[in-house]
């Protein structure tokens, strides 16, 4: 709720089994997150959700492999800005490394729409585009971590309240 | 596995001389289950005559992830090579919002309601 707004610096870490059947949980869990814990808005709830969802099946696509784990970390710091870490393990067959996600996302992103495969969308436009800065870098014990940042102090924060008809609308009281 | 609910249906249009299959989904579309859902649509597609329309009512769809608008973006493409048209309608704000962000609503025209939807094909 909004009154019970945190003022000192929190951080939160889960650990998610590599399987998609999860990402519902995270997906709920980040947007109750960023609604009541933090000053960004209801648009930007949403958009955090598909941030973090598009991070993790990154890592569980690319990363850790099935029966491994990926840790999600999120950091707020009121009145400035939130960030959002997401780690793998590397144990996956189909491990990339941060320089060979850089290059996919340079690539996908100088596409035609039309053009892009099935996947390719997430980190170049949706975590791209959605966040401040956004770091990748490899970790020592051969996983990636990618780190992305919003700031509050954006000038293009609007709040956009969405139709009275929308199901996703939540009035918090 | 996510729950996703979908109903496929022909819609009666005056305005049009060719058929126009209505799909409707509920839930969320994400990596759990976009996988299974997206071969019934690709089915559609094959088993349906040239110059079939579609109409993807997303009104009661929460979610979807980028790899569900990847699946989007090829049945357009498989619709198109067809002579088809894909419409979506009434979908909700923070899914217009993920079509404008990853550049879809460029290609395939969204609105706001069937009607509208039906008078664009």
């Amino acid at each position: 709720m909004p009154g019970n707004k945190i003022e000192k610096p929190i951080e939160i870490k889960i650990e998610i089994p590599t399987n998609a059947y999860f990402m519902s949980g995270i997906r709920d869990f980040t947007l109750s997150m960023i609604k009541n814990m933090t000053d960004f808005s209801e648009q930007w709830a949403y958009r955090f959700q598909s941030v973090v969802d598009e991070l993790c099946n990154n890592a569980i696509e690319h990363g850790s492999n099935l029966d491994d784990k990926i840790y999600v970390t999120f950091i707020t710091h009121p009145n400035q800005d939130i960030e959002i870490i997401v780690e793998d393990n590397g144990t996956n067959p189909n491990k990339k490394t941060a320089t060979q996600i850089r290059e996919i996302m340079e690539v996908n992103k100088n596409k035609e729409i039309a053009e892009i495969g099935i996947r390719g969308r997430g980190l170049a436009f949706i975590v791209e585009q959605w966040t401040d800065e956004l770091k990748i870098e490899d970790r020592p014990n051969g996983g990636v971590k990618i780190t992305v940042k919003k700031s509050l102090n954006d000038p293009e924060f609007t709040q956009k309240i969405p139709d009275a008809n929308d199901p996703t609308r939540i009035v918090l009281a | 596995m996510t729950d996703i609910k979908f109903q496929f249906s022909e819609l009666i249009s005056t305005q049009s001389q060719n058929p126009i299959k209505l799909i409707v989904l509920e839930g969320q579309l994400d990596e759990s289950n976009i996988d299974d859902f997206a071969p019934k649509v690709y089915q559609q597609i094959e088993i349906n005559p040239e110059g079939t329309n579609y109409i993807l009512d997303l009104e009661k769809l929460t979610y979807l992830n980028s790899k569900s608008i990847g699946y989007i973006s090829d049945w357009y493409g498989k619709i198109s090579a067809k002579k088809g048209k894909l419409i979506i309608a009434k979908a909700l704000t923070n899914i217009k919002d993920i079509f404008n962000v990853v550049g879809l609503d460029k290609v395939i025209p969204l609105t706001q309601t069937l009607d509208e939807a039906k008078t664009l094909i």
